[in-house]
């Protein structure tokens, strides 16, 4: 009997040791594929807990997510903040929720005039870093990030950098390749925009008329390919319908109507229908960083102190002019600091193509005796996680971006203090 | 080995007499039946995600209490019957008569697997259009996870009380499906001192991970792309099997020690 028990403890110790081995080659492997990712279950009560660790994370996170709905279309929207960092936590893996979470966050806090509140981008861009962080091999979220950058921000150059990541996936949408072009262009890099349009066309030459969709598919990349290119040779080609430059004797004045209540008029003198320019409210030498890396963790409130107001002016017969009321949300613009900046830009980046083609996409058929200036830019550095499926010329291109970009614009800034603002004395407050 | 099995059928057919299992898997085979009941609450994809998830989350829970439910009793119940003295009197050996328990409680776990598959297979047929044969990857790990904590569980009755087991392979349940996830936390925290993060390095790499044969996720979110996949499920498979091995010597060890 000893000898068979020496055997069991030399088995023993052999199969310890084997299982050890083959949990620590397991491990890495789980935790790219199957993590959750997220560290603490704050907010989930503990009955839900339990839930949760009994095997229904997945479920717990599709009951909340459907809740989450219900509170969005009841117009709950600060209810469904909590929500999502209960859902992501427990299904870090569900894509919907990040794409859908951020669009929220970016686009439905608004004011009572509709102007969205602008400090929940920096947290929605957060949001998007953590769910690409846990979902490297999918293309989606790199999309959206690109996106809320396109799209939102308005910030194209920044935009291209996480379009080209999504663009690198070969299961992304086809048509949603065409917005790498869009940004490119957009963003003044006009040789890489055609590049990538010439791409796609061969690409979708190859299946043309296998049936209806890829056939349309080549018809819309042929048009946008021949497009870009027209459009570029009427801008800057010999002879271009961008000179000689406009003078658009920009100008921009502010005047306080009644507290909090701001008219803001100008001049842009581009004779066409379609211009917008741009006014902003924000606390005096405050921008706000629209960057995953503004934030240093995620988490849900905004700064309550910070003012930060964002417009835009349609521009008729040259002109433009609004009011704009900020008395009725004071949690949006507390006005707690002292002096106040407004600033007025007009750039053509966004500008309607019939303003392109006689100013250009870059600012390059427009002048201005006072306010005109030229912004180089190059795109921030973005972090690609590890497992991500981009090849590492892209990976090294984004991570250390040298193309630089520039473009021309307008823009006047004027000084308010807070007493300006809130009419103070006038009214013996 | 003809002993063995010999116990391990007479195991399988007192397990499934057992009135507590069969209602554990009536209910849950019912529970699953009724899963296409969500689909109303949300639509599409998300419809997908409720069905398919609350069906692993049945599966799971009912595979857990019908191994912790069925191995706890096992061993001290037939002491306490004093049915072991006759089995032992034959040509049987204590380690065979461990073996057969185990075996006979895999099997019982396999046929409420296939019952619970099955159903499943059909509720997500019929609410969803398709099947999906990645469940059947799922409901297989799973039936692993129950298999490694049957193992234990039968580990602990041969030295402990059934209610003391209860709550010692219920904690030891609990733990194997934490612990990967809180070293990974500590692991990306770099505050995080070697003083914190050695010990829990330790205990997942002694206690044995259930969390590892969590596959679900992937299945319910179908757009992720996984690596080593088929790496992944064979050296997990392999780790459970290499687990129950090593908690069943453990078992002889001690049942052989043991004074009856």
């Amino acid at each position: 009997m000893k000898r068979n028990y020496s055997k069991l403890w030399v088995a023993l110790v052999v199969l310890l040791i084997v299982q050890a081995a083959l949990q620590v080659r397991i491990f890495p492997l789980w935790v790219r594929n199957y993590a959750p990712k997220q560290a603490t279950p704050i907010g989930l009560a503990p009955e839900q807990l339990l839930v949760a660790v009994a095997g229904f994370r997945e479920f717990m996170a599709a009951i909340l997510w459907v809740r989450a709905d219900g509170f969005f279309d009841s117009g709950n929207y600060d209810a469904v903040l909590p929500m999502l960092r209960l859902v992501t936590w427990l299904d870090p893996h569900n894509i919907d929720v990040y794409s859908t979470g951020a669009w929220h966050m970016g686009y439905n806090f608004t004011d009572e005039s509709q102007r969205s509140d602008r400090r929940y981008i920096p947290m929605a861009l957060k949001f998007l870093e953590e769910g690409i962080q846990n979902n490297p091999t999918v293309w989606d979220l790199y999309f959206e990030m690109g996106w809320m950058y396109y799209h939102k921000i308005q910030d194209p150059t920044n935009a291209v950098p996480w379009m080209q990541v999504a663009n690198e996936y070969k299961d992304m949408i086809p048509a949603r390749r065409h917005m790498l072009s869009h940004a490119l262009f957009k963003s003044g890099r006009f040789d890489e925009a055609v590049d990538h349009w010439g791409k796609l066309f061969l690409d979708a030459e190859k299946n043309r008329g296998k049936d209806w969709e890829s056939s349309q598919l080549y018809d819309v990349r042929q048009n946008n390919l021949e497009d870009t290119i027209l459009d570029l040779l009427r801008r800057y080609g010999s002879n271009p319908e961008t000179q000689p430059p406009v003078d658009l004797q920009f100008d921009a004045t502010v005047k306080v109507v009644r507290p909090r209540v701001l008219l803001v008029e100008g001049r842009l003198g581009i004779p066409a229908i379609g211009c917008r320019v741009t006014v902003i409210l924000r606390d005096k030498s405050r921008t706000l960083e629209y960057s995953p890396k503004a934030l240093k963790t995620f988490t849900f409130e905004v700064d309550p102190k910070l003012t930060y107001m964002q417009d835009s002016l349609a521009v008729r017969e040259e002109k433009f002019r609004r009011e704009i009321d900020m008395s009725k949300d004071p949690k949006m613009y507390p006005f707690k600091a002292e002096e106040y900046e407004v600033e007025f830009i007009f750039e053509p980046r966004y500008a309607s193509p019939n303003i392109q083609g006689r100013i250009g996409s870059d600012g390059v058929g427009m002048w201005d005796a006072r306010y005109l200036e030229t912004v180089r830019e190059k795109p921030a550095p973005i972090e690609v996680p590890e497992y991500a499926q981009v090849p590492d010329t892209v990976r090294r291109e984004v991570e250390n971006p040298t193309r630089e970009v520039e473009y021309k614009r307008v823009r006047k800034v004027i000084t308010l203090t807070r007493a300006d603002i809130l009419m103070l004395g006038r009214r013996g407050e | 080995m003809n002993a063995t099995f010999a116990i391990a059928g007479a195991t399988f057919g007192e397990a499934v007499r057992k009135r507590i299992l069969m209602v554990i898997l009536l209910v849950a085979l019912l529970i699953i039946l009724i899963s296409p009941a969500f689909e109303p609450f949300a639509a599409g994809r998300g419809a997908r995600t409720l069905i398919i998830s609350f069906g692993f989350g049945v599966i799971q829970l009912a595979g857990t209490f019908i191994a912790i439910i069925m191995c706890t009793g096992m061993i001290p119940t037939e002491i306490e019957r004093r049915t072991i003295y006759t089995i032992l009197s034959k040509p049987v050996q204590r380690y065979q008569f461990v073996l057969g328990k185990f075996f006979g409680a895999v099997s019982t776990l396999g046929f409420m697997y296939l019952m619970m598959g099955i159903v499943f297979l059909i509720a997500s047929r019929m609410a969803l259009g398709e099947f999906d044969p990645k469940i059947v990857r799922g409901l297989i790990m799973f039936f692993f996870q129950s298999s490694l904590l049957a193992a234990v569980v039968l580990f602990f009755s041969t030295f402990v009380s059934p209610l003391v087991n209860y709550f010692l392979s219920g904690g030891v349940f609990l733990m194997g499906n934490l612990l990967s996830s809180f070293l990974e936390t500590i692991q990306r925290n770099p505050e995080v001192t070697p003083i914190t993060r050695i010990p829990v390095q330790i205990l997942t790499v002694v206690l044995p991970n259930f969390a590892n044969f969590n596959v679900q996720n992937p299945i319910i979110n179908p757009e992720q792309v996984l690596t080593d996949e088929a790496a992944y499920l064979v050296q997990t498979v392999v780790y459970a099997v290499v687990y129950i091995a090593l908690l069943l010597v453990a078992s002889m060890l001690i049942f052989n020690q043991r004074e009856m």
